[in-house]
């Protein structure tokens, strides 16, 4: 997403207030029928009126403006020098005034672009304190599922202790063990596949979670979590079916159908297929359903 | 949002003058705003408000009827702890609520859709303001009824997280990563859509 977008999605949420906005009919009707249901007495200097929303409007337009009485144009000419010395005047005013208030709002503004930084600070902070403790959280889950460690030898115990036997390899991962490379044992503390596939399956079921819960943005970030922290063909089939659900709730159905396409491509026969049927992946552009055996 | 209610009051209610302060008695309390004049301030607030919460236009007026009685009724019970738009905030969500429920039980919700208005004096920005409705009505029925209350307070209509969260009876932790989230995912959305186009 470009700048360009993101700006344009930020002004459309200051152009919907001009379609949202109420008419002044919708005001003035409504301030009638508030009138006539609360009996609210008449506004101070302006005459009562229940006859309609236009006589509503024209009381409150009382408030704001006064009648220029038909004699005032006459006092009004005759005054038209001093008038215009005043017109002057209050231009000068209005130009002096305008220049202070810059030099302030322009302080203020600086003052405020500042507080929304240090919110967004703020607000960073705490995006970055949760994610670190939903990695916590997935690592000690992670921790419970794995294999007990050996137990080391507590002082003054003999050799003779019956060592533990070596972990067992990754016999209930089997994909995992065909898809990810074996870990280079000059690499420090590289992660067993086995706690991979736990993490992986962990993160799709939290993505999974959170489609349910309906936040798709919070779905997508666990997604972007699991590209990053674990090898791309690791449990891919589930991961590209995943993509494609997300992406559909996102609105993004060009990308839920690629992800769909590369599915099929990878397993043409895959179970995840029927899970997506009906999704928006699964529509072709004129919005008709694809025959899942018909070719691309 | 629960205000208590200390029966009828006037339209304006009596506010002490200074002479009571400067003769060294406690301070008294802040006059409470004028009915007409939080109508004519903040009328389309309300409006605006229980739109882009799904008031249907058929049910607009009696809506925000609903909101102003009880704004009314509850007015001299207003402490002045929470800023007016959150107070008016909360009445307007409380009303919407109740209105979908009712809505709800008589299975005549319809989906929320744009409907034609009278153009304004300018029709380019009335042509935009439709298309940004649009789409932004059209985002708001993806969320949950928890974030779009927290789209429609913060984004839309600008109030600060800790007003925010007391409308939404949340607390501003939560909204703060709402609102950040919302605002990443609408730009995400609304880029998509005018990709797509």
């Amino acid at each position: 997403m470009s700048r360009n977008d993101a700006l344009w999605a930020d002004r459309l949420l200051v152009d919907v207030r001009t379609h949202a906005d109420p008419t002044a009919d919708d005001t003035a009707r409504n301030l009638a029928r508030l009138e006539r249901r609360l009996q609210l007495p008449a506004p101070d200097g302006a005459a009562a009126s229940t006859t309609g929303p236009g006589a509503s409007a024209a009381a409150l337009l009382q408030l704001r403006s006064a009648a220029t009485p038909p004699a005032a144009a006459s006092l009004a000419a005759a005054t038209s020098g001093w008038k215009s010395a005043a017109w002057l005047g209050r231009w000068l005013t209005f130009g002096a005034t305008t220049a202070l208030l810059g030099y302030l709002g322009g302080r203020a503004v600086s003052q405020r672009e500042l507080a929304e930084l240090a919110q967004q600070h703020a607000q960073t902070l705490e995006l970055e304190h949760d994610r670190q403790r939903l990695l916590q959280r997935q690592l000690e889950q992670v921790q419970v599922l794995a294999a007990p460690l050996p137990v080391p030898p507590s002082p003054g115990q003999t050799r003779a202790m019956p060592s533990h036997e070596p972990e067992p390899p990754a016999r209930r991962a089997p994909r995992a063990a065909r898809s990810a490379p074996p870990a280079p044992a000059q690499v420090a503390k590289p992660p067993a596949p086995n706690q991979q596939l736990r993490e992986a399956i962990e993160l799709l079921r939290r993505v999974e979670a959170e489609l349910r819960e309906g936040d798709a943005f919070a779905a997508s970030l666990l997604l972007s979590d699991l590209d990053r922290t674990v090898p791309p063909a690791l449990l891919r089939e589930e991961r590209l079916a995943t993509q494609s659900l997300v992406a559909c709730a996102l609105g993004k159905a060009q990308l839920a159908r690629e992800a769909l396409h590369e599915l099929e491509q990878l397993n043409p026969e895959s179970i995840y297929r029927t899970r997506l049927a009906g999704s928006c992946a699964d529509k072709t552009h004129d919005g008709t359903s694809k025959d899942p055996g018909s070719p691309h | 949002m629960a205000v208590p209610v200390r029966g009828a009051t006037s339209d304006r209610p009596a506010a002490a003058g200074p002479a009571a302060a400067a003769t060294g008695a406690t301070l008294p309390p802040s006059p409470l705003p004028d009915f007409r004049e939080l109508y004519a301030t903040h009328f389309a607030f309300t409006w605006r408000s229980l739109r882009y919460l799904g008031v249907r236009p058929p049910l607009l007026d009696d809506a925000v009827q609903e909101v102003w009685v009880a704004v009314h009724r509850r007015l001299g019970a207003f402490e002045g702890r929470a800023d007016i738009k959150t107070w008016l905030f909360g009445i307007a969500l409380n009303v919407q609520r109740n209105l979908y429920r009712s809505e709800q039980r008589r299975s005549s919700l319809l989906p929320l859709s744009e409907e034609l208005r009278a153009s304004g004096p300018d029709p380019c920005q009335e042509q935009e303001g439709r298309e940004a409705w649009g789409l932004v009505m059209r985002f708001l029925q993806t969320l949950d009824e928890e974030r779009r209350e927290v789209f429609v307070a913060s984004l839309l209509e600008g109030l600060q997280p800790a007003e925010t969260a007391a409308a939404c009876g949340l607390d501003v932790p939560t909204v703060y990563l709402r609102v950040r989230s919302l605002r990443r995912g609408f730009r995400a959305w609304a880029a998509a859509q005018r990709g797509e186009e």
